[in-house]
């Protein structure tokens, strides 16, 4: 093996043989944040000092956010990630599971999953669209079609002492968010919102991105390693790099300082989903080529870390490496030096290693084909560098190696141990009385953040564009779409997480968020097939708040185990991508609330039969699935009325979590539901008031509870959290339904029916609890988010 | 006050004399892409491959202020550094012209002498930055907005003659047909040149004319 | 042979699939152009399609920069001979700054799609809106309609106000009834008022045409509906009664939506 050699005019950080308190100043001095720890391991790797760009590339690549070193041994530990279904676990940008058969091709669900957290709270607008982008890019170059992109988005008070910055925040980013999906031409699958003081000074941005691609036409991003493959051309197509970004990787492995203010604005990307349409449509272009000329390639978006990150990424898998001129990457700003160009995280980039053979061709396509240079100043695709046999990574600066690194020492990572700590946290259950009018309270209820509406945000949303939206966000717990053509298979997204519960037990805070992504998805008739997460924290480096990331973890692993795959034998819905995000505190150091969000993905064999929340049948029966239990820790109802957190989280009771699920979907699929909607942030109540304000025809309810959860006192009933879910059943398939219930393991019971007369009511033996007029309801529900959007 | 979908003030309580009028010319950072598809059009698919050579463009916008001429600057100021209502420091740069001033005209920085002033008269930005810099964030002294394009062409060299100069950019502006125009389509939007430098009230006072023409008709 | 159909893509535009299938569903057969091919290709072609999405990310203004290409031009000779041009959202801007919609004096603009602009809301909007038809016959691509039927459509943009400033022109799409799709409430009833009408656009235009009727430019998007699985249950009228009776048939889902006919009239209109 050829020894690594760098050119002794390449300009060197010197620190072999130095005292720590000297590394660190000279670390320091070129702003780089490795840890005296890791730029000794970086010498041993070495066995030499690093050039100044071979330095920044480990500053990167051993960020947390590329490395994941203080997370990948937990997750590897805790989360269940295989499974018959599975095709690609995590390890690449997207996950991939079966979908379906259609006229002999087997065609793949492709999903991503990624936080854009600290940048979407500098500046907001910037951060949720460049959040969105490079979600959709990573199932782009899975080879996929993206058929749509969901936004779980938390953000603070915003009516609290920060009102003004968390407003601007979300508005900020909800107009990210539509603007650059919209121009893209991604529909929008839906997503939630909730705020809560924890993300007054950061906010949580989490990206969903969702695509169907062939089994044969998969993309990797490795560069092939068959020996008669010939010789491979590295090509760079898209935006001539610049400096944005810089740093991302380890802006989003740092806490958000204010003062930093400034310079954080400049690490902040700029997105351009227009350059990301024409890109797309040429890439299918390149792909087809590909395909009918049998070949295979290399194809990779470029995200954190840039050039170096990815181009090493590229070739290290198959044991290759790579030589790539530096002066042949086009650049917006001719002053930028070699370590700034090769990790600049300029947005719109792709990398692709092609046999030499077709490259002319591929550079035809998206210059000239295309009009990469007329459509966007300075775009093109370029020969940047070749594909080698040696395993090294070499990048040459006017004829001077700058790098001369094993590609697989760059891809290496890191890992590092923590310390953990369990926090004593002591929550009370709180004595109170219940509202003296429960019908006003309700109403103020309805309004609030957490509870209202959120069609003034979808109203943004283009969630139509490709013509394969089959349930829009906001009609039913999930959003379903058809991909196929042809086929009547129904894929369905939902999104959750709800941190308050998290603040009392991270354990029981992941569970949670995994069963109800499951409730959602199985409402409207889907199986959950496979989940994705994010884990949101503060800093690792605090032993108490990596003991709440393990505990979610586990709470999250044992969930995904138990709540097994419907039709399976016992397999576990696999977590096929996800994304930690640490680092989540403001000024003051808090860390935020443990935010674990987790959306799964269900199928649905025929999308016809699927249903929606809304009240469809004046004289219908409505069944409550699921017991009220003395759960309210972390509820609607203690924060808003009582104004407190509570102890008594719901907990996950796994084996009914799952009869539920499964008898829920299976109910949905032999048409024995008319709706269904499922219980979670407002308890019984306020999932019965969605279901009758959203019925097209205002369809009331009338209920009485004296018969739910046993001994509670009455507004626990309606409000308690525990899980659970509401179903609308037609007279005539009552008894198929409690037959089918019985056989499941399920004890529904009846609530009451869905009236023609537009009112809300709910009563106890003979006491009216509530008796509203719907249409009021409703019109405080749909306007409340406006107000805390302003 | 009440706010009208134009924002604007009755011009009978508050007379343009005492409204202090400032501007925020924004241009953007990087590469001015629509600026550069502007150009490619003109030059590549219309007419104008031997009489244009460079076209720069800002956004302006126009503030007044029912306050005095030191305060409107200050709030600008503040408006600008402190918000991202007008300004995006990820995309932009910007200057704040003060209501004694007159805005940027001649060959400081890309800008030439003859401009051409863009606006849409029912602009859908207006209302929301209104509110949001009205009630938001409780500046009530800001009475009327307008968000103006200002394009700065540049001509080749043998084009001297200042009347050619100005037919030129004429015929950049008025979409009458696909080979007539680009800039403005005439039946929303308004436009006329800049000729000579001035102040951003008699700017805001040419773009009120205007539209008090239009709607007379 | 089937006839032909170009639906042309510009740069950023991002509904030319669902719209080449909407098309190849009602029996047409539909190629995507790319706008910087040859132009002597087009000459194959029965009829033309601008689909919708942001062309040149609507810089300058919407469709300006697109109608300025010299596919435009080339579409423009076809469209004096009269062949059927349909512009759809974005594609409707493209006809209207290239003056081919509605097109009184050849090759003059005389309209705007201007930004939306209600008393409800400004701005971008997704909803799904209602529409009549007026005098069907007129159209190539309204003349497997009906008067009477209510036709559900989404849309989807933020500059879908048709207007003009000249008296002249807004008097002849009054007296010849060049606005062929009017925005209307569930029941029918033509209105101005937000949200049926969802942009305040003039005459309640969801669609205007040329005199001749070859040309035609809508907001709406019909290939989000031509299928019954893309409505949504709370549709109201027989439209919505359909969606929701279809439930559990697969067949149905699959079967025709209410925009079909957009893409039906064309095939009726060409065979």
């Amino acid at each position: 093996m050829r020894e690594s050699s760098v050119d002794s005019e390449a300009k060197t950080v010197c620190i072999k043989d130095s005292s720590d308190e000297r590394m660190r100043a000279e670390l320091d001095s070129l702003g780089l944040k490795l840890t005296v720890h890791e730029a000794r391991r970086l010498l041993e790797l070495l066995m030499r000092n690093p050039t100044h760009v071979e330095a920044t590339i480990f500053d990167i690549m051993w960020s947390e956010h590329c490395s994941y070193k203080s997370s990948k041994e937990l997750l590897k530990k805790h989360l269940p990630t295989a499974a018959s279904n599975v095709v690609l676990g995590p390890g690449e940008d997207a996950g991939i599971i079966k979908l379906c058969q259609q006229e002999g091709e087997s065609y793949c669900l492709v999903m991503a999953h990624e936080s854009h957290n600290h940048p979407s709270q500098v500046l907001p607008f910037e951060g949720a669209a460049t959040g969105i982008g490079g979600i959709v890019r990573d199932v782009y170059c899975m080879g996929a079609d993206v058929i749509g992109v969901m936004d779980a988005l938390r953000f603070g008070d915003p009516n609290g002492e920060n009102k003004n910055k968390v407003r601007e925040v979300a508005s900020g980013v909800v107009s990210g968010i539509w603007q650059y999906g919209n121009a893209l031409g991604v529909a929008n699958m839906g997503g939630d919102v909730l705020f809560d003081p924890s993300y007054d000074e950061n906010c949580l941005v989490n990206v969903i991105a969702v695509g169907v691609v062939k089994e044969s036409e998969i993309e990797r991003s490795a560069v092939p390693r068959e020996t008669e493959r010939g010789d491979y051309d590295l090509i760079l197509v898209g935006k001539p790099t610049d400096s944005s970004g810089f740093g991302g990787a380890s802006f989003a492995s740092d806490v958000l300082d204010s003062e930093q203010w400034g310079e954080s604005r400049s690490a902040v990307q700029v997105p351009d989903p227009f350059l990301k349409r024409i890109l797309a449509e040429a890439n299918k272009k390149v792909l087809s080529l590909v395909h009918s000329r049998g070949l295979k390639i290399g194809f990779k978006d470029l995200g954190a870390g840039g050039i170096a990150c990815a181009t090493s990424e590229m070739v290290a898998a198959g044991g290759l490496g790579a030589l790539i001129d530096l002066r042949k990457i086009p650049l917006d700003d001719q002053s930028l030096s070699p370590e700034v160009i090769v990790c600049s995280e300029t947005q719109e980039r792709f990398a692709l290693a092609v046999p030499s053979s077709i490259t002319e061709e591929v550079l035809r396509i998206y210059n000239e084909e295309f009009e990469l240079p007329f459509i966007y100043h300075g775009a093109r695709a370029t020969v940047i560098g070749r594909v080698t046999d040696d395993g090294k990574y070499v990048l040459e600066w006017d004829g001077t190696h700058v790098c001369d690194v094993d590609a697989q020492t760059i891809t290496s990572g890191i890992s590092v141990v923590r310390q953990s700590r369990r926090e004593e946290v002591i929550q009370e259950e709180p004595a109170f009385s219940p509202p003296a009018d429960m019908g006003s309270f309700l109403l103020e209820l309805l309004s609030s953040p957490n509870a209202s509406s959120r069609e003034p945000v979808f109203s943004f949303y283009d969630c139509e564009v490709g013509g394969r939206t089959v349930i829009r966000p906001g009609d039913a717990d999930a959003s379903m779409f058809a991909p196929v053509a042809g086929s009547s298979v129904g894929v369905a997204v939902s999104a959750d997480g709800v941190s308050s519960y998290g603040r009392i037990s991270p354990y029981w805070g992941g569970a949670l968020a995994v069963a109800e992504a499951m409730r959602n998805v199985a409402c409207v008739g889907a199986t959950p097939r496979a989940l994705s997460d994010c884990l949101n924290f503060g800093s690792p480096e605090v032993p108490h708040v990596f003991h709440q990331f393990e505990e979610t973890l586990r709470g999250i692993g044992d969930s995904a185990r138990a709540l097994w795959q419907r039709g399976s034998s016992g397999e576990p819905v696999p977590i096929v991508t996800g994304n930690v995000s640490f680092y989540n505190e403001g000024d003051s150091g808090r860390a935020v609330a443990p935010s674990p969000i987790v959306v799964c993905y269900g199928v649905m064999e025929d999308y016809s039969k699927s249903i929606t929340s809304s009240l469809k049948e004046p004289g219908s029966l409505l069944f409550l699935i699921g017991e009220r239990h003395d759960e309210l820790g972390g509820s609607l109802y203690y924060r808003e009325f009582v104004g407190c957190l509570g102890s008594n989280v719901p907990k996950v009771r796994f084996d009914e979590e799952r009869a539920g699920i499964h008898f829920v979907i299976e109910a949905i699929g032999g048409d024995l539901l008319e709706s269904c909607h499922d219980i979670s942030l407002g308890g019984l109540v306020l999932t019965l008031a969605e279901m009758s304000m959203t019925s097209p025809h205002e369809l009331g309810v009338s209920v009485e509870v004296s018969s739910v959860g046993g001994s509670l006192r009455y507004d626990k009933k309606l409000f308690s959290e525990s899980t659970g879910f509401v179903a609308e059943v037609l007279p005539s398939k009552k008894d198929e339904f409690l037959a089918l219930a019985e056989a499941s393991g399920v004890k529904p019971l009846q609530l009451g029916t869905v009236t023609e007369k537009s009112y809300f009511s709910v009563y106890e033996q003979e006491r009216c609890l509530v008796e509203l007029p719907v249409e009021e309801m409703r019109a405080r529900w749909k306007r409340g988010l406006e107000r805390s959007l302003a | 006050m009440s706010l009208s979908d134009n924002a604007n003030t009755d011009p009978r309580s508050v007379e343009k004399d005492e409204m202090k009028v400032t501007a925020i010319c924004i241009r953007s950072a990087g590469s001015d892409l629509v600026a550069y598809s502007a150009l490619d059009t003109l030059v590549r698919k219309m007419s104008f491959q031997d009489s244009l050579v460079s076209l720069w463009r800002e956004d302006v916008w126009l503030l007044g202020f029912a306050t005095g001429a030191q305060d409107a600057t200050e709030t600008t100021e503040m408006l600008v550094e402190r918000t991202g209502v007008f300004v995006n420091p990820n995309r932009h740069r910007h200057e704040v012209i003060r209501s004694e001033e007159k805005l940027p005209h001649g060959t400081q920085r890309g800008r030439g002498e003859l401009g051409i002033v863009v606006w849409s008269y029912e602009d859908p930005e207006i209302r929301p930055v209104m509110v949001a810099v009205r009630e938001r964030l409780g500046v009530e002294s800001l009475r009327k907005a307008r968000r103006l394009t200002l394009w700065w062409p540049g001509f080749s060299e043998n084009l001297t003659d200042p009347d050619d100069r100005r037919d030129v950019a004429s015929s950049m502006v008025a979409t009458l047909s696909r080979a007539k125009g680009l800039l403005a389509n005439p039946h929303f939007q308004g436009s006329f040149l800049l000729e000579k430098t001035c102040s951003p009230a008699e700017l805001l006072g040419s773009v009120t004319e205007a539209e008090g023409k239009v709607a007379v008709k | 042979m089937k006839p032909r159909v170009a639906v042309i893509q510009f740069p950023g535009v991002n509904c030319e699939y669902e719209t080449q299938r909407a098309l190849a569903a009602s029996g047409l057969e539909a190629k995507i152009f790319r706008w910087n091919l040859d132009v002597s290709r087009l000459s194959g072609f029965d009829a033309f399609v601008l689909p919708g999405g942001f062309s040149y990310q609507d810089r300058v203004r919407a469709g300006a920069i697109a109608a300025k290409d010299a596919i435009v031009g080339e579409i423009a000779t076809f469209a004096h001979k009269g062949k059927p041009i349909l512009g759809i959202c974005n594609g409707a801007q493209v006809l209207v700054e290239a003056g081919l919609v509605p097109g009184v004096s050849r090759g003059r603009v005389e309209m705007a799609l201007g930004p939306n602009r209600t008393d409800g809301r400004s701005g971008y909007l997704c909803t799904w809106t209602y529409v009549r038809v007026i005098e069907p016959m007129r159209t190539a691509f309204t003349c497997a309609m009906t008067p009477e039927e209510i036709v559900p459509l989404p849309i989807a943009h933020a500059e879908g106000r048709f207007l003009t400033s000249s008296r002249e022109i807004l008097q002849v799409l009054e007296d010849e009834h060049l606005a062929r799709l009017l925005y209307c409430e569930p029941g029918g009833e033509v209105s101005g008022q937000f949200p049926w009408n969802p942009n305040g656009s003039i005459l309640s235009a969801a669609a205007i045409s040329n005199r001749e009727g070859n040309v035609m430019a809508m907001m709406p998007h019909p290939e989000r509906a031509s299928w019954l699985s893309q409505i949504p249950d709370w549709i109201r009228g027989e439209w919505g009664r359909a969606k929701r009776d279809a439930r559990g048939s697969i067949e149905e889902m699959e079967g025709a939506g209410p925009g079909k006919k957009i893409f039906d009239s064309l095939m009726k209109y060409l065979a």
